[in-house]
């Protein structure tokens, strides 16, 4: 009687373990499905963010980073004219080295930002171990230093490199 | 008999008329020259200031071309504004919700198309 009850225990037991798991296991299917398929939407949606948003920033950076290009090579031509006919144009080398400097940070700064904001994509669609957030924090912070720098670069042409320039005129003239 | 030679015979007239052309031929050769010298002067001169303006020119055209780089390059500020810190995890906005709010914004054109005669105001709407 007794080993019967026992007997009759186990089953009820097994049965009833065995139902829990099924229903657990049916739970966590979908579950796990649809955790991957919001998964890959973020991938998509943040591919197609990042996407608009370093195309219209290629473009811009194009334009500007070809303005101050543009700007140097008309200065140093200039400059290497003057200096051939004996005019002393040593401030004006320095500077523009420093000028030729900072445009080269600032393309740097932009292609930082821009490995930064895929890397972090890579790690939003699982292409990449990174942490997708840290990525982007980096981006964000090399897009502010490229900025900065140009707002730099343009102050600098303005100020120094045309008080530069406005110096020679003056050696010319006399 | 001897010949005697006056001051004025013919031979030291004929002399004289030879002398004339010679000197006359210097001088025109000397003022010629003196002439020449002072066109190239002047040449080195004018090239000198064509060279000195043209300088002046380049530079003045470099200060241009730095004050429209400044033109050109205003809107650095506004055109890389700082990504949101939520970029990577907001929603994207569709397409759909702009072309709704420009449908809204069409509706609401369209209302206040009438504002001009809406309110219009003449003297004798107000019997003056």
């Amino acid at each position: 009687m007794r080993i019967r009850t026992l007997l009759l225990s186990v089953m009820f037991l097994t049965v009833c373990s065995l139902a829990v798991f099924a229903q657990s296991a049916q739970q966590k299917g979908p579950t796990t499905s649809s955790q991957q398929g919001s998964e890959s939407q973020k991938c998509l949606d943040v591919t197609k963010k990042v996407g608009l948003i370093t195309d219209r920033y290629d473009q811009k950076k194009e334009k500007y980073m070809n303005a101050f290009q543009n700007s140097y090579q008309n200065i140093n031509t200039l400059m290497l004219k003057l200096k051939a006919e004996g005019y002393d144009t040593a401030q004006l080398e320095e500077h523009l080295e420093e000028y030729n400097n900072m445009i080269q940070n600032t393309s740097r700064y932009y292609n930082e930002f821009r490995t930064g904001i895929d890397n972090s994509k890579k790690g939003v669609c699982g292409n990449s171990d990174v942490d997708s957030g840290k990525e982007f924090n980096t981006a964000r912070e090399q897009l502010m230093k490229f900025k900065n720098e140009m707002l730099q670069l343009r102050t600098f042409a303005l100020e120094t490199l045309k008080q530069d320039l406005l110096d020679l005129k003056t050696q010319v003239s006399e | 008999m001897e010949d005697i030679k006056f001051p004025g015979s013919t031979e030291n007239v004929v002399a004289d008329s030879k002398d004339k052309p010679k000197s006359k031929k210097g001088f025109l050769l000397i003022f010629l020259g003196v002439a020449l010298v002072g066109l190239l002067a002047l040449g080195v001169f004018w090239l000198g200031i064509k060279d000195k303006e043209a300088k002046l020119s380049s530079i003045d055209d470099t200060l241009t071309a730095i004050d429209s780089l400044s033109n050109e390059t205003e809107d650095v500020e506004k055109d890389f504004s700082d990504l949101p810190e939520d970029f990577i995890d907001a929603e994207p906005v569709s397409t759909q919700e702009i072309d709704t709010s420009l449908a809204e914004l069409e509706t609401l054109m369209e209302e206040l198309d009438g504002l001009d005669t809406d309110f219009e105001l003449e003297a004798s709407d107000v019997g003056l």
